[in-house]
């Protein structure tokens, strides 16, 4: 751990990113050997039967007789050049279906995150303000509906009403049959994108909007508060500046912890909404059972969860002076 | 010196309401700050100093209300003012400095920030004008290197720096009074004596009151002109530090006083540490209080009357008094 | 998944939980079931899931109809034949609700059971070693921690043919970072209170110092994540089975969702009725765990 110390904390954190994404790989490795069949398998099943001597030979071309060392060394390099393996069903290889899908996850994830993050927060905070107030009872109650129901049914019952009692949002898909030009293209997505990324928001507005209650009571019975009501601000730079920008920190850090599951949460988001994303792919890929395909998306939603957690890494020491020079 | 007073509290009684009915937290407060003096307030802890600076500030904790009395700065009551015109007196007419240095900075921005933002509040300046003005208050408080510092969090400062930071804080923009909570309570022996130096000395430069609260009596000999003590609740004495410090009339003063080592004068400091008495007892529980005198449990002079009658406030020498029936005695013996 | 972690939110980083009132048994336990059942809400929470449970009991053979069964007009509605109607193949959604509940909530009490299980063993050893053994343990549990849960539990499940046993281990596996960074946290603040210091003098072994002696006071916010732990072992358990990826032998509410996905707009009930049944339960265990909290951390009740 010597080393760690003598570096700067984002080298080490990339460092530690990156060393997570590599047990990700070895992780996946080993369940690509407990996974049933094997490549040659699936090949010779499509070719209708082979001679002994021809899968020998195809195990030898995929490097399937080597020790098991060997192989996850040869999967390694694979996996380093970009090559993860090839889609049978979707006859592609799995990077190329993976970079086609991830743009649609993305966009859905974020726009959740940040509708979730901004809600969440400004509901917690201001329910803090009065945390025995009419609207403190109303976000505690919201966010205990809010994450007692599973989300993919959240979205069925949005689907329902948006699709037959109010029909003014898309319910599937990510584009119109007849796609317009220009800034109506953008439009449409972002019409398309409205159910589902509420949907998804909807758990983590309850989730964030509790976290930032529980955060801003804590922040707004310090002392430091005191001090800045005793300079004579007005109330809203207390809460705001003084209180907020302390409140965060614990919001900053869970949001990093929160990628992978948000991701998750996207998987059954896109099933229910048909988007087009690594979501919907993975379902598909069940479906078909689809090993290189979902190990894949495994493999590369954990590489975006490791940037992200980085990101809000960073963002926290931003945010948090104490956090800047210290710790590692 | 007989000029009218820059604070002036008319008592003043502070309300915590309970399941079991109000309790007085402050009870009939009255006491007088001059200008450009200062007053100590002394008492030990859970007897009302605080609660009656936080009472100044409107700074209460929820649930504290002032049910009577009247609390006058340079003659407006600010006990029933608007909170806007509550908010311009506070940190530009009154600030006040806490007990704490540690947790009463904001961790999260700069010390240069948190002075600057006052300055701009309350002056209006600019945001350059207004960082040159903490640069100046952070070369008044004679932290080395302030231009530098401007820019660091609380965190890299150490106690008593922090300290000096909340002072020039305090006086950024130049109030006619500051509060001081036992404001060296949390830091060493030397560091105090710094910051009350410190203290002395803006003082002398700018004219500012300042109200002391503490409970070493050593300090008040140091800093203050005037004291007053509180008990349970009660402003049990109050008048002339010279006065006080010299002949106390209320028991729990002379009790305090023999507490503090600095103050017993005649005594060596062998024997000063080995002679100290400490008052028996405590402090009585808000809401538990004795039915005549609170201080009469603890008074080695207390007899069956003081046990069952509240005393009164009564003159026991020039702009002296106290309330305790045995001083009461005494004065018209 | 879902919303996978939320005993965090009621166990921010700084948690909430009350110093637990250490080494002082029986009569604290009793105050706190005092003021766990004067809590509105925690006792509703209670009722509703006694109600579930007695529902999911009896149920089935006091409402006496098979739910694989075809029994009647294919997407009829609620009222029409059926209480509450029925699904894409003529099965009665009432007869489906009261049994899936059964497997449904096996899956998430065994489950949760594991998460917790592996939580506290894996915070015990690093909150009680710290050192080199924390941050391995810690980094090891950020791994699962930062890892998509659902994703993986999809892989492990699909790789290793869907079963309850299997589904139970998925969940187990993805789910027990929170619970070792809690106990992890109450083992290092315990293990430097006196009356532990003082049992490591008398010459009391490891075992017995982290299982008899720092175990024990460490409870409290344990036992209010476990409510919380159960409440998204279920969510999880719904999302996998809602996915094609429960046990296809087991009826349970996510599968009776899933299957009648394609049919939501033509028949609302056969989704909307095992969705409420989802949402109760959770939302029961939910407000157990909240009433659990108020009670063991009476400060925060006053606060909050």
């Amino acid at each position: 751990m010597d080393i760690f110390r003598k570096m700067t904390p984002t080298l080490t954190r990339l460092l530690e990113a990156f060393l997570l994404v590599m047990a990700v790989v070895i992780l996946n490795f080993l369940l690509i050997q407990l996974a049933p069949g094997d490549p040659v398998e699936v090949i010779v099943g499509e070719m209708g039967g082979a001679s002994e001597e021809l899968i020998a030979q195809l195990r030898a071309s995929y490097g399937l007789d080597r020790p098991v060392l060997e192989q996850l060394f040869i999967y390694l390099g694979k996996v380093l050049t970009g090559d993860l393996g090839y889609s049978y069903y979707f006859n592609t290889p799995v990077l190329d279906l993976l970079l086609q899908r991830m743009p649609a996850t993305i966009l859905l994830v974020l726009s959740a995150l940040v509708v979730a993050v901004v809600l969440g927060t400004f509901a917690g905070a201001l329910s803090a303000k009065k945390p025995d107030g009419m609207g403190s009872h109303l976000v505690t109650l919201f966010s205990l509906v809010g994450y007692s129901a599973p989300v993919f049914w959240i979205g069925m019952m949005l689907l329902i009403v948006f699709a037959s009692i109010w029909p003014i949002f898309p319910v599937s898909g990510m584009y119109s049959m007849r796609r317009p030009d220009g800034i109506g293209y953008y439009l449409d997505i972002a019409h398309h994108l409205v159910l589902p990324s509420v949907t998804l928001a909807t758990i983590y507005i309850a989730y964030y909007s509790r976290l930032a209650r529980t955060s801003m009571i804590e922040v707004l019975g310090q002392d430091y508060i005191r001090t800045a009501r005793a300079k004579g601000l007005p109330e809203n730079k207390v809460i705001w500046k003084h209180g907020l920008k302390n409140g965060l920190i614990p919001i900053v850090t869970m949001i990093g912890l929160q990628f992978g599951q948000l991701f998750a949460g996207a998987v059954l988001v896109e099933t229910v909404f048909n988007w087009p994303g690594l979501g919907r792919l993975a379902y598909d890929s069940i479906l078909r059972r689809d090993y290189p395909t979902l190990l894949g998306i495994l493999l590369f939603s954990a590489v975006l969860v490791m940037i992200a957690n980085a990101l809000t890494d960073i963002a926290y020491r931003r945010i948090d002076p104490r956090m800047r020079r210290a710790k590692a | 010196m007989t000029a009218q007073p820059f604070l002036e509290i008319r008592n003043l009684t502070v309300e915590l309401p309970t399941d079991s009915g109000p309790i007085k937290v402050l009870d009939d407060i009255s006491l007088a700050i001059r200008r450009g003096t200062t007053m100590g307030v002394v008492g030990e802890s859970g007897c009302g100093k605080s609660m009656t600076a936080l009472a100044i500030m409107r700074l209460l904790p929820p649930g504290f209300k002032i049910t009577s009395g009247q609390i006058l700065l340079d003659g407006e009551d600010i006990t029933d003012v608007p909170d806007a015109r509550m908010r311009e007196l506070r940190g530009n007419e009154i600030s006040m400095i806490f007990q704490e240095p540690m947790t009463s900075l904001n961790p999260v921005f700069t010390v240069g920030e948190q002075i600057a933002e006052a300055v701009r509040q309350h002056q209006g300046l600019d945001t350059g004008k207004a960082e040159q003005r903490a640069i100046e208050m952070l070369k008044a408080v004679q932290i080395p290197g302030a231009e530098a510092r401007l820019n660091s969090y609380p965190h890299e400062f150490s106690g008593g720096m922090r300290q000096r930071v909340m002072i020039a804080m305090a006086l950024a923009c130049q109030p006619r009074l500051i509060i001081a909570d036992e404001p060296t309570t949390a830091l060493d022996v030397t560091v105090q004596a710094q910051i009350f130096a410190l203290m002395r000395e803006l003082q002398q430069e700018t004219g500012t009151a300042i109200m002391l609260i503490t409970h070493d009596l050593g300090a008040v000999a140091e800093m203050a002109d005037d004291v007053a003590v509180f008990y349970a609740g009660w402003r049990i004495e109050s008048g002339p530090a010279a006065e006080i410090l010299r002949r106390p009339s209320h028991p729990y003063t002379s009790g305090l006083m023999s507490c503090t080592p600095r103050l017993r004068l005649g005594a060596s400091a062998a024997e000063g540490g080995a002679a100290l008495r400490e008052i028996a007892g405590m402090v009585p529980q808000l809401g538990k209080m004795p039915v005549g005198c609170r201080f009469a449990p603890r008074c080695t002079r207390a007899d069956g009357y003081c046990r069952t009658n509240v005393p009164k406030d009564v003159i026991v020498g020039p702009q002296h008094t106290a309330m305790c029936w045995k001083a009461e005695e005494e004065a018209l013996a | 998944m879902m919303k996978s972690d939320p005993m965090t939110d009621t166990l921010p980083p700084q948690a909430e939980v009350a110093p637990p009132p250490a080494a002082k048994p029986d009569h604290p336990m009793r105050e706190t079931m005092k003021i766990f059942l004067r809590n509105k809400s925690a006792a509703g929470g209670l009722i509703l899931l006694l109600a579930i449970l007695f529902a999911t009991v009896f149920g089935p053979s006091m409402y006496g109809v098979d739910p694989l069964e075809m029994v009647w007009v294919p997407l009829s509605p609620p009222g029409d034949g059926t209480p509450l109607g029925t699904d894409y193949i003529g099965r009665d959604i009432l007869a489906g609700v009261l049994v899936g509940g059964r497997v449904t909530l096996i899956v998430g009490a065994v489950s949760a059971i594991m998460t917790i299980v592996i939580g506290i063993l894996v915070g015990a050893f690093a909150g009680f070693f710290g050192g080199r053994t924390d941050v391995a343990l810690m980094k090891f549990t950020e791994f699962f921690q930062v890892l998509p849960s659902l994703l993986l539990a999809m892989v492990l499940v699909t790789i290793f043919a869907p079963s309850l046993f299997t589904i139970i281990l998925a969940i187990g596996i993805v789910g027990w970072a929170q619970v070792a960074r809690l106990t992890r946290a109450e083992f290092m603040r315990i293990g430097n209170l006196e009356y532990v210091k003082a049992a490591r003098a008398a010459g009391a072994g490891n075992a017995y110092l982290m299982f008899r002696v720092i175990l024990p006071g460490s409870l409290p916010p344990i036992i209010v994540a476990s409510a919380l732990v159960t409440g998204s072992s279920i969510l999880f358990e719904a999302g996998l089975s809602f996915l094609g990826l429960g046990d296809p032998n087991q009826l349970t509410w996510g599968l009776i969702i899933g299957q009648n996905q394609n049919y939501l707009l033509d028949a609302w009930w056969t989704v909307t009725c095992p969705g409420v049944a989802i949402f109760l339960t959770v939302l029961a265990i939910s407000l157990i765990g909240d009433g659990i909290n108020d009670a063991l951390n009476p400060r925060a009740r006053k606060r909050a």
